[in-house]
């Protein structure tokens, strides 16, 4: 993949497994074109600032909808969230927190960051792959964020 | 009276005939006037040459005035004087003035413009009052008188214009004149100059023969003749210049006739004889006498200018003059005019005024008459309503009947009534259908004498009721004549009650005459209006004398007020009884009587007067009185016991006194009943009392007055006894004390326990201040050492101490003690040195009581060790405690003290109430001691738990996150292997993966269920009012799925709110419905049943459902995690939920408990502890 090709999906994700069935699942729900996969908060970060790694990736290009587990490896989840809504050329990125966790201080603050959706990954796959497609078709589909000026 | 007319307003008439000024098309006349005028004057301004002519702009000036009054009247003159001044008066198109004539004249304008705008405006002013009032002829006189005024000052206006018109004419003739005459002496200068250079210029060509000085002669030769010509013109009305002139002309031709004579002689013969003619001198004499008649002419000229300057002069103070004058005069004028006015105004302001207050005077008559008759008229009406309704109402029957056919023509309800029948059927019937006669002769009688008289009235009988009852009525009748026919007017009176009254009152009547007693009546003023034969009897009086005399007389002079009392008491609607008094025979003798007085009331039941029952009592007073001496006589000889009577005879000093004081006084009683000196009776009195007995008796016997003393005497045996004694002394006429009566009373009982009473607050206010001295310490040795100190002072002791003994029960040790005027005995001291009965009495417990230690303990006993620490007196109190004796408080004296039984209890009471406190205090510092550690220990475990707390919390935050995640990668790919591979499996392997995602899935329920559980533990509780039933409706509609499908009946009885945590509360309810809903899952139809009900003053709540219900014997492992009381294929569920729902209602401070048949259903109960205050 190009490095300037526009990403329409930022999925983080440590857990290989999860990653797995997180992909089967978006491509179940016919979503998994422009796929950009990044494995600790870290590299979420450069990834979405075009630094390190991903240097000379315009940020404008940056993905349309961003799925962040919360629990992560170098950077936590929610301190990446907290980098990217607090910066202005990225804030407008709508980011969906998918975690295991259903403790109610994670959504509290993840909600006082500033997170468009939260959802608490179902053990049962089936529901998994519905609240993936659902919210692959709502952020890419329905919900057109405003342009990103840099 | 029509009062309209009165009332109709005046019509402002002026407003329509004379024109008001401010309208608008008033000022724009004004303005299109003034310059149309202008514009005229312009136009034709060749006409009017150089003058302005002024006069003819008052014209726009007094139209505009006319028609609008005094605004437009200014506008105008304001238009006017400015487009004059711009476009008439030089210098042109700019409003200044060159000459002061023009100033003048324009000034002029302007004044006669205001003015005349004025004047005409209160020409108007007048003329629309006059017309306004149209009642006083006077106003017509003041109009003419005021427009006198003013045209008279409009004509000197005009006559001053005119004036100054023709003034301004001769200014500028004036004016004229000077310039002619300047121009007649000018042509005389230039022709004397003309002449002389002439002369000039004929001298210079005699001497240089040159013709260069003959060019300018010749030019003045023809200025000559020019200026000849002109001044004939300019002199032409002068006569006498025309002749100077005729006289001047011959010379100047002469003169110049020489000259050219001179100059041909000179050209022709040469220079000398031209020169020769030129000093001849005729030239010379030429010239002088034209310069003399010209000088002559300038005079006359110079004359005639001032004569006519001085002419002008005149003229303009004359006009000045007359303008002045003429102002003043117009404007005293206008003054008389505008005062006349004013006096005119005021007159009649008066005059409306005392109208409208005549007017308004007629009004409120009217108004008042009306208002009268309208009264007078309603009275009538009332009177006659009155008499129909007295007439309808009557109680009386009153009935009209014509005699001719006895038919009825007008009765009363009365008469239906005695009828017994309607209005409607008795009017126009013939009377006998109702006939009431019971005796047909006495109605005959009755109807012969009316037809006889006329009339028959008060007729007595009786009729018979439509009830058939018999009633005496009063029958009156009287013929009448009415409309022409004659009738009879009937009234019949239903006496039969009043008859029955006065039977009864006849009887009553009897009754009163011939009662023992004596039954007066009488009124409010006390006349007497009654008096019976028993009165008569009683008092002596008999009727004819005493019946409208005052009651008064019966009662004796001291007794005269009792009258009013009883009236008053009578008017107050009270009535008296047995009045137990005495009153006056008619003999003057006195009797004891009984009164009882009651109100006498009329039939409205207002009271008119009183009855007064009077019974003889004379006897039985007297027998009252007897037993009463008796009972007196038995009560002093009862109190004879303790008081005693004396008499003292002071002249002969002998004391005469009775049993009881001879005892008091230890003297022999019959000594004493013959007589003693004073001084034998006093010398009983003790010592510290004879003093005051003495001084006491003294000042009695000084001032002839009383005494009253308490003192004590000694006795033989016994205490002293306390008295009160109480005498009186006599004195005879010269004020000298002769007798001195007295008494004494044994009041020794009242002092002791004066003295007790006395004692026992003194004790309570020592207890009192040794607690709140006492109350701050905690150290027991302080709280002795403040005790001893206070016992001491309040004992007056020699020393209190307090002593520590040793566990051996022998050696003590005093720490401290107070003293007084003695040594201390702080040291150390052995008990057994103080005697055996020490030693015994303290073991035991008891308090240790010596008066005096010399008289009481032998010297083996102890006796020697107190007197070698000073102690005569001691009171020792001990503190034993579980059989020892553990310390000692002790009172000492260094003098032997009976010690009274209430200091021995104030020394008791003290010291145990001293124990107490030590004890107390003791164990307060233990207390203290141990809330200390155990404050410690609190924090040391809250610190602990929330260590844990931390950690549990840590740890589900791991188990959330990391125990769910391999579980859902078990899920996910057997998932994906059933979908990608399900089709190559066989059936079994399939069935297996469905097996594992299913366990997992189960897995992940538990995790949820126990995430909630801990957090259940950890999370505050928020508390707040809940309302239950709100609750339960969310709680439902939450359960809505699990209801889908099925028959379920839910019924909800009324719940109170609660208060508790209403997220947890919520829990509490689902997990209850949740279980209710899934263990009637088998049922055909499910009932479930929501309620509350109150047990021990606490809400109970109950969810009962008729599902599976269980065994009670397992009812213990209910609530408990993960127990589970059916298999998990026929009801899924964690084995969670009840235990969440024992921990919400646990940690409210609520009971959970569960009541179940196998198979009969179950019902869950719950209460909720109380919020915390």
């Amino acid at each position: 993949m190009n490095k300037t090709d526009p990403v329409k999906i930022l999925l983080v994700e440590d857990n290989p497994q999860d990653l797995e069935l997180a992909l089967r699942a978006l491509q179940k729900a016919k979503v998994s074109n422009h796929i950009e996969v990044v494995r600790d908060g870290a590299e979420a970060l450069e990834f979405i600032f075009g630094e390190g790694a991903y240097a000379g990736r315009k940020i404008s290009d940056g993905p349309k909808v961003i799925l962040l587990d919360l629990k992560l490896p170098k950077v936590d989840g929610l301190e990446v969230l907290k980098r990217i809504k607090s910066d202005p050329r990225t804030k407008m990125i709508p980011v969906v927190v998918l975690t295991s966790s259903k403790e109610q201080r994670d959504v509290v603050e993840s909600y006082q960051l500033g997170v468009n959706s939260y959802i608490v990954k179902p053990v049962n796959f089936e529901r998994f792959a519905e609240a993936v497609r659902d919210l692959g078709f709502y952020w890419l589909l329905l919900n057109q964020p405003p342009k990103v000026v840099d | 009276m029509n009062t309209g007319d009165l009332k109709a307003p005046a019509e402002p008439v002026a407003a329509t005939t004379a024109p008001r000024s401010g309208q608008i098309w008033t000022y724009l006349l004004a303005v299109t006037a003034a310059a149309a005028t202008l514009g005229g004057r312009l136009a034709f301004a060749p006409w009017f040459g150089d003058r302005p002519v002024l006069v003819i702009f008052v014209l726009p000036i007094i139209l505009s005035a006319y028609v609008g009054g005094l605004g437009p009247g200014l506008v105008a003159t304001a238009t006017v004087g400015l487009g004059t001044s711009y476009f008439l008066i030089p210098p042109l198109h700019s409003f200044a003035m060159e000459r002061s004539v023009d100033t003048l004249q324009w000034l002029i304008l302007v004044l006669i413009g205001v003015l005349i705008s004025v004047l005409t405006e209160s020409l108007h002013a007048a003329r629309r009052n006059a017309l306004a009032n149209t009642t006083a002829r006077r106003s017509l006189a003041t109009e003419r008188k005021v427009q006198a005024g003013f045209g008279l000052a409009l004509t000197f206006l005009v006559v001053i214009g005119a004036i100054s018109v023709l003034s301004v004419a001769r200014l500028r003739e004036a004016t004229g004149w000077a310039t002619h005459t300047e121009k007649v002496i000018a042509s005389l200068r230039l022709l004397l100059s003309t002449l002389t250079d002439v002369e000039t210029a004929e001298r210079g060509f005699v001497i240089t023969g040159e013709e260069i000085y003959l060019g300018p002669s010749d030019a003045a030769r023809r200025l000559i003749d020019g200026e000849l010509a002109g001044l004939r013109q300019l002199t032409a009305d002068n006569r006498i210049q025309q002749a100077e002139l005729d006289r001047l002309e011959p010379l100047i031709t002469a003169r110049l006739a020489l000259a050219e004579q001179i100059i041909i002689r000179r050209r022709h013969e040469g220079q000398v004889p031209a020169q020769t003619l030129l000093a001849a001198g005729e030239g010379k004499e030429l010239h002088d006498r034209i310069r003399a008649l010209l000088a002559k002419m300038e005079a006359t000229e110079q004359g005639l200018l001032r004569d006519r300057e001085n002419r002008a002069q005149h003229d303009n103070v004359i006009t000045r003059t007359v303008i002045i004058a003429g102002g003043t005069l117009a404007f005293v004028f206008v003054a008389v005019a505008l005062f006349i006015m004013n006096q005119e105004f005021t007159r009649r302001r008066r005059v409306e005024a005392a109208l409208r207050e005549a007017q308004e005077n007629l009004e409120a008559r009217v108004r008042e008459r009306t208002a009268e008759l309208e009264r007078t008229n309603e009275a009538l009406q009332a009177s006659e309503d009155l008499f129909a309704k007295a007439f309808r109402l009557s109680p009386d029957c009153i009935a009209i009947v014509r005699l001719a056919d006895r038919t009825v023509l007008k009765a009363n309800e009365a008469v239906c009534r005695l009828w017994g029948s309607t209005l409607k059927e008795v009017i126009g019937k013939p009377t006998r259908e109702y006939t009431n006669w019971v005796d047909e002769d006495e109605r005959l009688a009755f109807m012969r004498t009316l037809h006889e008289k006329g009339e028959c009235l008060n007729y007595e009988t009786t009729f018979r009721l439509k009830d058939g009852r018999l009633g005496r009525f009063n029958v009156s009748s009287r013929q009448l004549t009415l409309q022409g026919e004659t009738c009879v007017l009937s009234v019949m009176s239903d006496i039969t009650e009043r008859k029955r009254a006065e039977i009864a009152a006849a009887r009553l009547a009897a009754i009163v005459e011939y009662s023992d007693d004596a039954i007066i009546g009488k009124d409010l003023q006390s006349k007497v209006t009654s008096w019976n034969a028993g009165a008569e009897k009683t008092f002596g009086y008999c009727a004819e004398e005493i019946i409208g005399e005052s009651i008064t007389r019966l009662i004796p002079p001291e007794r005269q007020h009792e009258e009013a009392e009883i009236i008053s008491r009578v008017l107050r609607g009270e009535s008296v009884r047995h009045l137990e008094t005495v009153r006056v025979r008619k003999d003057g003798s006195r009797l004891d009587v009984s009164v009882t007085v009651s109100a006498i009331k009329d039939s409205r039941g207002n009271i008119t007067g009183a009855s007064k029952v009077a019974r003889d009592i004379t006897e039985r007073k007297r027998a009252d009185e007897a037993l009463r001496d008796s009972r007196a006589r038995l009560i002093s000889t009862l109190a004879a016991g303790s008081i005693g009577t004396w008499t003292w005879d002071i002249g002969n000093d002998r004391l005469v006194a009775d049993e009881f004081t001879s005892r008091a006084f230890s003297v022999d009683a019959d000594e004493a009943a013959r007589g003693l000196p004073a001084a034998a009776y006093l010398q009983a009195v003790v010592e510290e009392d004879q003093a005051g007995v003495s001084a006491g008796l003294a000042q009695a016997i000084a001032t002839c007055g009383r005494y009253d003393i308490e003192y004590r005497v000694r006795q033989k045996t016994g205490p002293h006894l306390w008295l009160q004694a109480r005498g009186r002394v006599e004195g005879d006429a010269a004020g000298k004390a002769v007798n001195f009566h007295g008494a004494v009373m044994d009041i020794t009982a009242r002092k002791v326990a004066e003295a007790a009473v006395r004692e026992s607050e003194e004790y309570f206010r020592f207890l009192n201040d040794l607690a709140l001295a006492t109350r701050a310490l905690a150290d027991p040795a302080r709280i002795m050492a403040v005790t001893a100190r206070m016992l001491g002072e309040h004992l007056g002791a020699s020393r209190c101490a307090y002593a520590e003994v040793e566990p051996d029960g022998d050696g003590f040790t005093i720490l401290h003690d107070y003293t007084d005027g003695c040594a201390s005995t702080v040291g150390q001291y052995r008990l057994a040195l103080f005697g055996a009965r020490a030693v015994a009495t303290l073991g035991r417990g008891e308090t240790l009581i010596i008066r005096n230690v010399t008289a009481e303990l032998l010297p083996g006993d102890g006796a020697e060790t107190f007197k070698a620490i000073g102690i005569q007196a001691i009171i020792t109190c001990p503190l034993v405690k579980e059989g020892t004796l553990r310390a000692m408080m002790a009172v000492h004296q260094t003098t032997p003290r009976d010690w009274r039984p209430g200091e021995i209890t104030v020394v008791q009471d003290v010291v145990e109430r001293c124990w107490a406190a030590i004890e107390r205090r003791t164990a307060e510092a233990k207390i203290n001691q141990l809330n200390a550690g155990l404050e410690q220990r609190v924090i040391e475990r809250t610190a602990q738990l929330e260590a844990a707390n931390k950690e549990l919390e840590a740890f589900s935050y791991s188990v959330s996150h990391d125990l769910r995640t391999p579980l859902r990668a078990v899920d996910g790919f057997s998932q994906a292997v059933l979908e990608d591979y399900g089709t190559t499996l066989p059936a079994e392997g399939q069935r297996y993966l469905r097996t594992i995602r299913e366990s997992a899935q189960r897995m992940a329920e538990l995790i949820d269920d126990l995430l909630l559980f801990s957090r259940l533990s950890r999370q505050a509780l928020q508390r707040r009012p809940v309302e239950t039933a709100q609750l339960v409706r969310s709680a439902l509609s939450e359960l809505h799925a699990q209801r889908a499908g099925r028959e379920v009946e839910i019924s909800t009885g009324t719940l109170p709110a609660c208060d508790g945590d209403p997220a947890l509360l919520k829990q509490v309810w689902i997990n209850l419905l949740s279980n209710a809903l899934k263990y009637t899952r088998r049922r055909p139809r499910a009932n479930v049943e929501i309620g509350a009900f109150q047990r021990d003053g606490a809400d109970v709540f109950f969810v009962r459902d008729n599902g599976t219900g269980f065994d009670m014997q397992y009812a213990h492992k209910l609530f408990g995690v993960f127990q589970r009381l059916h298999r998990a294929e026929d009801y899924e569920g964690t084995g969670v939920g009840l235990a969440i729902v024992q921990r919400i209602i646990h940690r409210h401070g609520g009971r959970v408990w569960a009541e179940a048949t196998l198979d009969g259903g179950a019902t869950f109960f719950f209460t909720l502890g109380l919020p915390p205050v």
